[in-house]
């Protein structure tokens, strides 16, 4: 890495943002392999509910919810698939929950072996910003 | 990594002043957006499947944007990504997203939702 310099900051009009950057690898047959990422469940950060059906635990509750993007980091060329966020809630017992999906078409679909689910999640706790 | 070793917390970068917007909304039975989250920013369906976000400041450039769809109402079954479409600049900057089903715009169903964030230069936040 040439340049280790970054001063800048974005700006932002929200209140207290958070951002929550997570990233898993996938093994065979949709399963969990390694989890990136901080503030999390400290147990099971992310758990794999069915085919292409992944639930993210986080380590805290929040109220706001401002955006999530889910991507797969596709370990080939031919895979026709693409991340869909589902179920949010925000005040889990034990933590908030986002749940997302991975679809060929309409279809809930195990990411290939050695693929990975990048997600970024943007939340707050404050109430300014409603 | 070398530098910096503060381990601030947040996101370091090098643009200059760029301010990065986010939000999310859901479609009602009209259809037109309801339930709009998010600061320094309107957003409007102009067709079907189509919204226009108007920002509430200046802006010239847009470095990124990204567009997702939450199946938050039905059963998971919806075929349904986001995407992101023509930025005009100007003193009321504009970003179109996009909901798809395969090549066609489509309306989000009621009550899902729609997330974006935006990375912009020259929004005016001194309000």
């Amino acid at each position: 890495m040439a340049a280790r310099n970054f001063p800048n900051r974005f700006n932002s009009n929200l209140h207290a943002p958070v951002e929550i950057c997570v990233k898993w690898a996938v093994g065979a047959a949709g399963a969990v392999g390694a989890v990136v990422g901080s503030f999390l469940d400290p147990n099971t950060p992310v758990v794999r509910n069915g085919a292409g059906d992944y639930t993210i635990t986080l380590a805290d509750n929040y109220a706001n919810i401002y955006h999530v993007s889910a991507t797969v980091n596709t370990a080939v060329a031919n895979e026709d698939l693409y991340c869909q966020v589902r179920a949010y809630n925000g005040a889990a017992a034990g933590g908030a929950t986002i749940q997302i999906l991975c679809k060929a078409a309409a279809v809930n679909t195990d990411p290939g072996n050695g693929d990975e689910i990048m997600v970024k999640i943007t939340l707050s706790n404050s109430g300014l910003n409603v | 990594m070398g530098t910096p070793r503060g381990h601030f917390k947040g996101f370091y970068h090098r643009l200059r002043n760029p301010t990065l917007v986010k939000g999310s909304f859901t479609l009602d039975a009209v259809p037109a957006t309801d339930d709009v989250q998010g600061r320094g920013f309107t957003v409007a369906r102009t067709a079907a499947g189509r919204y226009t976000v108007t920002f509430d400041d200046a802006a010239a450039v847009l470095y990124s944007a990204r567009c997702s769809y939450q199946e938050a109402a039905g059963a998971g079954a919806v075929d349904m990504y986001g995407q992101t479409g023509t930025f005009t600049a100007g003193a009321a900057p504009t970003l179109v997203l996009r909901t798809m089903t395969a090549a066609v715009e489509t309306d989000v169903p009621v009550g899902d939702r729609v997330f974006f964030e935006a990375v912009l230069y020259g929004e005016n936040l001194d309000r």
